[in-house]
């Protein structure tokens, strides 16, 4: 037999196949975009129809996310009581200048033992004669939902804590796909029954567990998914699980 | 310019062979998605098989009678000893051969006329749940008789030398006694009744004889068992987290990447898909517990059927434990959202002797509708290998008479039955004849194994069922080891 002549045969067979195969994904990512553009403007009318308004941009779609295992954090109301008697109170200039107030809190909490690297400021806002702190949780740009911290201050100290902590242990073995947003608000249309119109305001992506059926009491671990929280009305929030194959 | 030599060429050519080779299979991977390999790794497992077949009973292996009661003369009777399958299987080739018979007629009968017929030389087998009959002569390949179609349901059946061309069926759930008669004898119920007078048999009495009372349930004169105390620890379902992950995969399959996963403080692992449309639990002591949503997919099965796709199932999420067998306790046909389906509960034999537990809960339980197992709940109390070999090792020891361990405890009994309503007096209203009345509803006395709550033993026990009501005593002392009322 004719090795040399034989491979040539091989390379070029395989160079066909593999222009083929090229071939083919192009022209299917190509069909995909245009079908996308379309479907974008079909579904939007459709949504119309069944009184649902899209009044935000629809965020990016995302590719492909693992699950995330969280832990729940509590404080320990008996360290927090501690702390809060010994803490020293906070002077004026410092309630005046926003820098030194999260110095003051992010102190708090290490003095209580807490402390998260995706715990990220979501807002400082004068609450009466005092100030609140939140913090929300955020990993790789993605926030773990409903999970806060906050701070009362009032009175030149630190008041109360308040805490929802889900610790990010870590991720899934397998990354999946994410639905499009447009996917999301389809589903979220099939069930959604409300009387009256829908005006989404907001649509983001978020890592997400329903806590309705468990107890930060009794659960220690849990699983948070990727969801698409839709915002819609006066401040309604729906969430959507994400993953393609949860679909309907 | 140095020109490459043939040999480099050549190796050079193999390299780009190899390079386009698996350029191919990635960009084959990307065109037809990311399941495409291990859809083909599953479709080879699918043509070859699996390696690790798990094993499943038969449902004839399961549909065992819970107790085969032969008379012999006047008031001797015998108990078929529990773990000794040899002679319900000759019953069951007997009614096969009652089945072939061309002509065969059906009816309902008195229960005064069947007590009178199995007053005679007879044999009664009993069953602790009702069956459809068309599926339990399904199971046992009998030959379905036009004029079987009255006969909704079975829990025993009977062969009186009275009328031996006749075989009594009881239907329980309707209390309604039938006579199947053909146009002869067909079976050798004779033969069975004959072997077992010529061999070895533990004489029984019924608790008229003992008592004078109306009463004929058998009790034996004296027993001699080997059962002893078995040491007993729980599957080992949660010995690791790669343990459990195991288990729980078994029943998420392809979905198990989607599946919430929830660890409690106290050490129970939660599994849950979707919106709780399958959650599974696998608790710290080593049990489990699973449910789905019925299917909407109105799939209908026949009990056999049913008890079929519980019996794999089982054996796909667990298995069937080595060292017991597993027989059916109860069945029931159950609603649930406007779908009807079966409840099945599966003790397990240990020793030949039967398994009860004190919590009321039996080792296996199975919810079927349309088609899917949608209930499971699994707590077996597995022996130690080290108790098996005492077991296996063990001499006999007469038990404690069942007709004085009845006598001793009559007030604690009477207690029971007034608590569950089959006494019509109160507690502090007792009359004379308390034990004439409590031994009047005794309907059953067996040996077995019974694992007290929060124990890891098994104890030899004497099981007392009356009506609704069952009660366990310490097989060689009598002891009260408690009470079920059902």
């Amino acid at each position: 037999m004719d090795w040399t002549k034989a491979k040539t045969i091989l390379i070029i067979a395989l160079i066909a196949a593999n222009v083929f195969l090229l071939g083919n994904i192009a022209w299917i990512s190509v069909k995909e975009s245009r079908a996308a553009e379309v479907s974008e403007s079909e579904t939007l009318a459709f949504l119309a129809s069944r009184n649902v308004y899209l009044e935000t941009e629809l965020p990016e779609r995302a590719g492909k996310l693992p699950t995330l295992e969280v832990r729940y954090e509590n404080l320990d109301p008996r360290v927090v009581r501690e702390n809060l008697q010994a803490q020293q109170t906070l002077s004026e200039e410092a309630l005046s200048q926003e820098k030194s107030l999260l110095a003051a809190a992010e102190a708090f909490g290490e003095s209580c033992g807490f402390s998260s690297e995706n715990m990220e400021l979501e807002q400082v806002v004068a609450d009466g004669n005092g100030f609140l702190i939140t913090y929300k949780n955020v990993i790789d740009g993605i926030p773990i939902e409903k999970s806060y911290l906050q701070y009362r201050i009032s009175d030149h100290r630190i008041q109360s804590v308040d805490c929802y902590w889900l610790d990010a242990v870590h991720y899934g073995e397998t990354r999946h796909s994410i639905t499009s947003p447009l996917q999301a608000l389809l589903e979220f249309v099939s069930y959604h029954d409300q009387d009256g119109a829908v005006h989404v305001k907001a649509m983001e992506l978020v890592y997400w567990l329903d806590d309705s059926s468990v107890t930060q009491d009794t659960a220690v671990l849990d699983t948070a998914f990727p969801a698409w929280k839709i915002t819609f009305n006066n401040n309604e929030v729906e969430y959507i699980f994400a993953y393609e194959e949860l679909g309907e | 310019m140095l020109k490459p030599s043939v040999r480099t060429k050549e190796n050079i050519k193999t390299a780009v062979i190899v390079v386009l080779f698996l350029s191919a299979i990635l960009l084959s991977s990307f065109l037809w998605g990311p399941g495409t390999l291990s859809n083909l790794k599953s479709s080879i497992d699918d043509m070859f098989g699996s390696d690790q077949e798990e094993y499943t009973p038969g449902i004839a292996q399961v549909l065992r009678p819970e107790q085969i009661v032969v008379r012999f003369d006047a008031d001797l009777h015998t108990v078929v000893p529990f773990g000794e399958e040899g002679v319900w299987a000759d019953c069951a080739d007997q009614i096969k051969a009652f089945s072939l018979s061309e002509n065969i007629g059906v009816e309902e009968i008195d229960p005064s006329q069947i007590h009178e017929v199995m007053g005679y030389r007879s044999v009664r087998v009993h069953f602790s749940y009702n069956m459809p009959f068309k599926d339990f002569c399904e199971c046992y390949e009998i030959s379905w008789s036009p004029a079987f179609d009255q006969i909704e349901s079975m829990a025993s059946l009977g062969y009186s030398s009275a009328s031996p061309e006749s075989l009594f069926v009881y239907d329980e759930a309707n209390d309604r006694h039938y006579r199947l008669i053909a146009e002869k004898d067909y079976t050798e119920f004779e033969a069975v009744i004959n072997d077992l007078e010529a061999g070895e048999y533990v004489p029984y009495y019924s608790a008229g004889t003992y008592f004078g009372v109306e009463n004929q349930a058998v009790i034996p004169l004296s027993l001699s068992t080997a059962l002893t105390e078995m040491e007993v620890g729980s599957e080992e379902l949660n010995s690791s987290d790669a343990q459990v992950q195991r288990v729980a995969e078994t029943f998420f399959g392809e979905s198990f990447d989607f599946v919430r996963k929830i660890t409690e403080s106290r050490g129970a692992v939660i599994y849950m898909y979707g919106y709780s449309e399958k959650v599974l639990s696998i608790k710290p002591e080593g049990s489990l517990e699973y449910r789905e949503s019925i299917p909407t997919e109105n799939l209908e099965q026949t009990y056999a059927e049913a008890l079929n796709t519980a019996l794999q199932f089982v054996s796909a999420h667990g298995g069937w434990p080595e060292d017991l067998q597993p027989y059916l306790v109860q069945a029931k046909t159950i609603e649930q959202d406007r779908a009807i389906g079966y409840r099945f509960t599966f003790g397990m034999e240990m020793n030949g002797a039967p398994t009860y537990y004190a919590s009321g809960s039996e080792p296996i339980q199975a919810e079927v509708f349309n088609g899917k197992v949608t209930y499971y709940c699994r707590d077996l109390a597995i022996p130690t290998e080290r108790s098996l070999k005492a077991a296996a090792e063990a001499s006999s020891w007469d038990a404690f008479p069942a007709v004085n361990m009845i006598a001793q405890n009559y007030e604690y009994l009477s207690d029971i039955l007034i608590e569950a309503g089959a006494l019509e007096f109160r507690e502090e209203n007792i009359p004379e004849d308390v034990f004439d009345q409590v031994a009047t509803q005794i309907d059953r006395i067996q040996a077995g194994y019974f694992l007290e709550a929060g124990t890891e033993e098994m104890v030899p026990s004497w099981c007392l069922v009356m009506g609704d009501v069952k009660a366990w005593f310490s097989l060689y002392d009598a002891y009260p080891l408690g009470y079920q009322l059902q």
